[in-house]
């Protein structure tokens, strides 16, 4: 224990009123990495863990609390746990991991790639490496409602949204003609799909959960009903010592579905390298040596332990740079395999990112990465050029612009203690409050600031100060006036919006 | 509150990683060498621990190659490439030997070595000479010398150019480099006439140093800065006569440019804009209609361009490359963004030879197979692996604009 004085000596930005602090050895961590492992060493220890409930309210006997009552978030069903300790240890993380499903990558991209397509010349500044890095290799147009169904035929059900809802705006029948348009798209630049926009069908999450989605990897899994893999027996194959992949929650969810699971770790020689180094064991780096022969040697080992299997699920560790390795492992194992997307970075994510950028440049187009777009000049309501960080003094001139900057994580949006504002050129927002009025108490509650974003016309045009800005689109995360973490609906904006754009532009 | 927020943003924006790890991805020598902890753990995370106690610096930072790809790749705006280098210079205990220091000391060599030329190429070239330097020094025998050249660019000049370019009525200034000074002096002379044939007269500052990159690469500090406020110093004059500053090396600009202010902590904020490369100015100025070049009928090439690691931090890219593209008869073939594998001296070290060519491979086998003439490229040292690697010549995108004038 130190006292407050010395506490502050030590961390000046900590609370001058504090009554003392405690003073611990310090260390670093894999955020992600520690949460599991915390979740499997709980768990070894004879822990139940209960996913996607949370806590509506204490069990009281007198002063003390020997329960909680709970509700689900997957179907609002309401239950009470008992136990001798209550520890309250509810972060609100959990709250942003999917938000990366979504970006100004994939939403610039393929506006983008549209608008090359027609012979514009067309140029993408980005900073850095988009949210694709992320991916979990399905895309969704709409999940859920309310936070507490799961949406069978989603383009029906995207009639009853809101008139202030992206969807709307573009109106249902032609949201639906843009983004029919996108699997061919991404067959072009490479990547191939599964899926319908007549019928949600289920991805696996790495937690064992089936979730709804619109598109999905064809190397994912992808099942039409939540029962297809009833009565089948699959091995579960991790490689040995790889820490970001789940086998005991992936067998804890399809063991709830009815499938019965065999559990595996493989190994080849080729991986021994990573193991130098604890904190290189990662999707990419492994990624890196499994090509020609060491994928034949994989094949062969995973073969051998998933004998007597229907199937096999492993992490997505193969293929950064092509997907070649993908295809090789798939001939050389008796049995269909399927793979589940990792913790950080996502390796058929990264392939997805490459493949639409080289596309994009093969189109003609001027991809400028690292670089920041950092003002614009705008008169007579016209965007006519904008400076980045690279070009210095030079401004770039455009007929139209796309503005695909994200929300928040992509640092579309920036919330300073006091305000929200827009970084580049400074547009309207649908902010009409103050800080208390940007979130709710009860993380699980929809929260305000999720719904932020530029306020524009009809045709996704900003406005600024009042006035439409008539040559440039606001596109995906940016956009306001919808939730799309719990609508399930990030990508399907980000490409509906993202065709509408560049179908605006090219028409 | 909002002061406090405001002062605790964090040198190089170290606070601003969220662990997403693309840097790795997009780390060349994490691809081929396990020792290097890859710059997420060398970075912000070690960074870290520095902080708390000096004693957690891993001399495994040396592997760094310094080519900032991972700050390309960051979303969220951390100079990864700037901690890690900025820790070498502070915690490394490591003396540079002195082969560091003979290959980063550019100036001096080449100073030494231009006045007794073709003895220095010969000895330098000879098999039992490699051995020794490979034996005693850990130059790796494999390498080859740049051949250094008889006559200093900065003589050339004072004798043939110096008085034609006073005849133009708009001048600029350039920075040759040690490069083009005592190893290619060609390149200097490209540029000249390229930039006569614009109108402009090209003058040099008054006692260029080496820009310093080799000397920060091998933590001869002192030394940097010392070159460095002398470039200063000279820039600042030229910048008051109202000359732009023009270079032919995209290493050489990014360190003026970026490396002075983030590593050695020289502030050159009244002359950074007008630093720029020679491709950036001249296709500006064809760009806005202000210059015009007439190009030969007969010029027929297919040639691969290989974008420096520093170009592309530099963000410049587009220039050079549209540049090139107003050649009539150059096709241009646009080679997949990759690391050479040589960073300057890095590569001339025997204990990073392998990692160099490691690194390099991917992009050696696209040369090849790609069927060009030969291969652009705006950096001295991507030239000399690339020449080594392929057998394949590499020209300055500057050079090829002068070869292709009428």
């Amino acid at each position: 224990m130190i006292d407050p004085r010395e506490a502050v000596r030590m961390e000046p930005g900590v609370n001058p009123d504090i009554i003392g602090a405690v003073k611990v050895p310090d260390g670093s961590v894999d955020p992600f990495r520690l949460t599991t492992a915390n979740i499997l060493a709980a768990r070894l220890n004879g822990a139940h863990v209960i996913t996607y409930h949370e806590v509506t309210g204490f069990v009281m006997n007198g002063n003390r609390i020997t329960g909680v009552h709970t509700r689900s978030n997957k179907n609002g069903e309401k239950s009470t746990y008992y136990g001798r300790v209550t520890i309250n240890a509810c972060g609100i993380s959990r709250l942003r991991v999917r938000a990366g499903e979504r970006g100004g990558g994939l939403s610039g991209l393929t506006a983008a790639i549209e608008s090359a397509k027609s012979g514009r010349k067309t140029a993408i500044v980005t900073t850095g490496q988009s949210a694709l890095h992320f991916w979990s290799g399905s895309f969704e147009f709409l999940c859920s409602m309310r936070g507490e169904e799961v949406i069978e035929r989603p383009v029906e059900r995207a009639e009853s949204l809101p008139d202030s809802h992206p969807y709307k705006k573009i109106g249902t029948h032609r949201t639906r003609r843009l983004l029919e348009r996108v699997q061919p798209l991404l067959r072009e630049a490479g990547i191939n799909t599964l899926g319908s926009l007549d019928r949600n069908h289920y991805r696996l999450t790495p937690f064992g959960f089936l979730k709804p989605a619109w598109l999905t990897l064809d190397e994912y899994l992808y099942l039409d009903h939540t029962d297809d893999m009833a009565g089948k027996k699959t091995a579960i194959v991790n490689i040995l010592s790889y820490l970001d992949f789940y086998p005991r929650y992936l067998s804890n969810g399809l063991r709830e579905l009815g499938v019965e699971c065999v559990l595996a770790d493989v190994d080849i020689p080729e991986l021994d390298v990573l193991r130098k180094s604890t904190t290189e064991m990662r999707s990419t780096n492994i990624s890196r040596f499994l090509r020609n022969d060491a994928v034949d040697k994989l094949a062969r080992e995973i073969d051998r332990v998933s004998r007597d299997c229907d199937a096999v699920i492993m992490p997505a560790v193969l293929g950064m740079f092509s997907d070649d390795p993908v295809r090789r492992l798939r001939q050389g194992v008796r049995r269909p395999i399927y793979f589940v997307a990792t913790t950080p970075a996502s390796v058929p994510g990264v392939r997805c990112q490459l493949s639409l950028r080289d596309y994009f440049i093969r189109l003609g187009g001027e991809f400028l990465p690292g670089d920041t777009v950092v003002s614009g000049t705008v008169r007579n309501h016209r965007l006519e050029s904008i400076r980045t960080r690279n070009f210095g003094d030079m401004p770039v001139y455009a007929d139209n612009f796309v503005i695909s900057t994200g929300s928040f994580f992509g640092h579309g949006l920036i919330a300073t203690i006091d305000r929200i504002y827009e970084p580049v050129l400074g547009l309207d927002l649908n902010v009409d409050c103050g800080r208390t009025g940007w979130y709710e108490k009860n993380v699980y509650d929809p929260q305000p600031y999720m719904a932020f974003g530029v306020v524009t016309d009809n045709r996704f045009r900003p406005s600024l100060k009042g006035e439409t800005v008539e040559n440039l689109f606001a596109t995906g995360a940016l956009l306001g006036g919808f939730n799309a973490l719990k609508e399930g609906s990030g990508a399907g904006i980000t490409l509906a919006t993202a065709l509408h754009a560049a179908s605006e532009i090219t028409r | 509150m909002m002061t406090l927020q405001q002062q605790n943003i964090s040198d190089n924006n170290f606070e601003s990683c969220i662990k997403c790890t693309i840097c790795t991805v997009y780390c060349p020598v994490t691809a081929v060498n396990p020792d290097y902890p890859g710059p997420k753990q060398a970075g912000p995370d070690g960074e870290r621990y520095r902080l708390k106690k000096p004693f957690f610096y891993d001399e495994a930072l040396k592997y760094c190659l310094n080519c900032k790809r991972c700050e390309v790749a960051c979303p969220n705006n951390v100079k990864i490439g700037d901690i890690i280098q900025a820790a070498r210079i502070k915690y490394s205990n490591h003396k540079p030997s002195l082969r560091d220091t003979m290959l980063a000391s550019t100036d001096f060599m080449g100073s030494v070595a231009t006045t007794m030329a073709p003895i220095v190429n010969f000895t330098l070239g000879l098999k039992p000479v490699k051995y020794v330097m490979d034996k005693t020094l850990k130059i790796d025998d494999h390498r080859t010398f740049p051949k250094y050249a008889s006559t200093k660019f900065e003589t050339w000049y004072k004798r043939e150019a110096a008085e034609a370019q006073k005849s133009f009525p708009r001048q600029v200034s350039y920075f040759h480099g040690c490069y083009v000074n005592y190893n290619y002096p060609q390149l200097g002379k490209d540029l000249v006439k390229v930039m006569n044939a614009l109108g402009y007269g090209v003058r040099l500052l008054d006692g260029e140093k080496c820009c310093g990159v080799a000397k920060i690469a091998n933590r001869l500090i002192e030394q940097a800065t010392r070159d460095g406020e002398n470039n200063l110093r000279a820039l600042r004059e030229a910048v008051e006569r109202g000359d732009d500053v023009l270079l032919t090396s995209s290493t050489c600009c990014f360190t003026l440019r970026d490396e002075y202010p983030h590593l050695l902590h020289l502030d050159n904020s009244d002359v950074r804009d007008h630093i720029t490369l020679a491709t950036r100015f001249i296709y500006r100025l064809i760009d806005s209609g202000k210059g015009n070049l007439k190009f030969r009928k007969d010029y027929r090439k297919r040639v691969a361009y290989h974008v420096p690691c520093h170009m592309e931090k530099l963000g410049w890219t587009i220039f050079s490359e549209k540049m090139m593209r107003m050649i009539p008869g150059l096709e241009l073939i646009h080679l997949d963004s990759h690391c050479c594998g040589i960073a300057g001296t890095y590569g001339f070290k025997k204990e990073n030879y392998e990692y160099s060519q490691g690194i390099g491979e991917p992009l050696f086998r696209q040369i090849r197979e790609c069927g060009c003439d030969f291969v652009a490229s705006d950096c001295e040292t991507c030239k000399w692996q690339i020449e080594m690697s392929t057998g394949i010549s590499v020209l300055n995108p500057i050079s090829i604009l002068a070869e292709a004038l009428e």
